[in-house]
């Protein structure tokens, strides 16, 4: 049953599991969602990836499937919890005295980028990945100038989110 | 430097808590989607079974028919019916077909919103099919010999009376459809059109 293509696949899954894991934490609140969404992404790909022709690096075209998947095939729509209740000592934290780990960075980007629009949360996600706006723009299917637009725009929020007043 | 650029690193640096081994992922790729657009194909295959048991299960009564004048009509009206359904899977199928994931976000809604197309027009179609059939077979009913009788019992105001209550029983029937229609599908593409408008919104 295991033909080449899959034994190729599931090596490529494999070395590259961490996106999907990315945006599943970004897109899903809890870990039961966060499997779901792994799963229907690793599906997704799988049945995609006979018609990859290596146009893109593997890995942008696995961010492409992932978000388009957590974005408009993922069927469970359920209400966003606020992030407060979700990372109660959240605001425990302002009164410990400042340590900038890379962990609690890397806490609250999750907990603003949560805050985010699904559309938000993929330029976002394909921003801290480093793409060009070139790949963005073909990612979401939008001109450049759109991308960078929207982009800005969403920066601007991040950051609020990230440090607020 | 742009504040957000020291985030950049801690997130491509990020570890994986569980990372899945080969075997785990080769499990997983085998189990069932669960995707929307598979959904609604099968949700219209469910219906259309589900019309075809009913069907089975009661009886047409073709010689009733025959008594009223409705028999060809009836027989016009089944294959009319059938031959919708069976367009309209064809097309939740292209349609699911044609939906790739590789392909850009905004095309991939776009597919996604016309199959929310067909299934609106294939509800909207439905619909207007069954008021129309419902309401013409009571016409030819009222009309025929049988109920000629009954309308002179019924007095001056039988006939509006008897009319009032059939259209508001065609407009139940309808409606609750309607409603049925509106709740199943409607779930299964709620997120989508948000999204949608997020990502096309003028700049």
């Amino acid at each position: 049953m295991n033909s080449e293509l899959e034994i190729n696949f599931i090596k490529e899954l494999e070395t590259n599991q961490n996106i999907i894991h990315k945006v599943c934490k970004a897109y899903t609140n809890n870990q039961d969602d966060h499997n779901d969404l792994f799963q229907e992404i690793s599906i997704q790909l799988w049945k995609a990836y006979d018609k990859f022709r290596g146009e893109s690096k593997f890995t942008t075209w696995m961010y492409r499937v992932a978000l388009n998947t957590a974005i408009s095939l993922y069927r469970k729509s359920k209400k966003r919890i606020p992030t407060d209740e979700l990372f109660p000592n959240s605001k425990e934290l302002t009164y410990e005295e400042y340590d900038d780990t890379k962990e609690k960075q890397l806490d609250s980007l999750y907990q603003a980028i949560h805050r985010l629009t699904d559309i938000e949360k993929a330029l976002v996600l394909l921003y801290l990945e480093d793409k060009s706006y070139k790949d963005i723009a073909l990612c979401l299917g939008i001109s450049e100038v759109n991308a960078r637009v929207k982009m800005n725009r969403t920066k601007v929020k991040l950051k609020e989110l990230l440090n607020p007043i | 430097m742009d504040s957000l650029s020291k985030y950049k690193e801690v997130w491509q640096n990020q570890g994986i808590e569980n990372p899945l081994d080969k075997n785990s992922l080769n499990k997983l790729i085998h189990k069932r989607s669960s995707s929307i657009v598979k959904w609604i194909f099968y949700v219209s295959l469910f219906e259309f079974g589900f019309v075809l048991l009913l069907n089975l299960i009661i009886p047409t009564d073709w010689e009733q028919y025959k008594t009223y004048g409705l028999y060809h009509f009836m027989i016009g009206v089944s294959v009319f019916g059938y031959a919708l359904t069976l367009l309209f899977i064809f097309l939740f199928y292209k349609n699911y077909k044609n939906i790739s994931v590789h392909e850009s976000t905004k095309d991939l809604m776009q597919n996604i919103l016309n199959t929310r197309k067909t299934v609106k027009y294939y509800i909207l179609i439905n619909l207007i099919f069954i008021a129309f059939a419902l309401f013409y077979s009571f016409y030819v009913i009222f009309n025929s010999e049988e109920y000629e009788s009954l309308m002179t019992k019924l007095g001056e105001n039988g006939p509006i009376l008897l009319w009032s209550i059939v259209v508001f029983a065609i407009l139940f029937v309808v409606g609750i459809m309607f409603l049925f229609y509106s709740l199943i599908y409607g779930l299964l593409i709620k997120k989508l059109n948000k999204n949608y408008k997020e990502l096309t919104e003028e700049v």
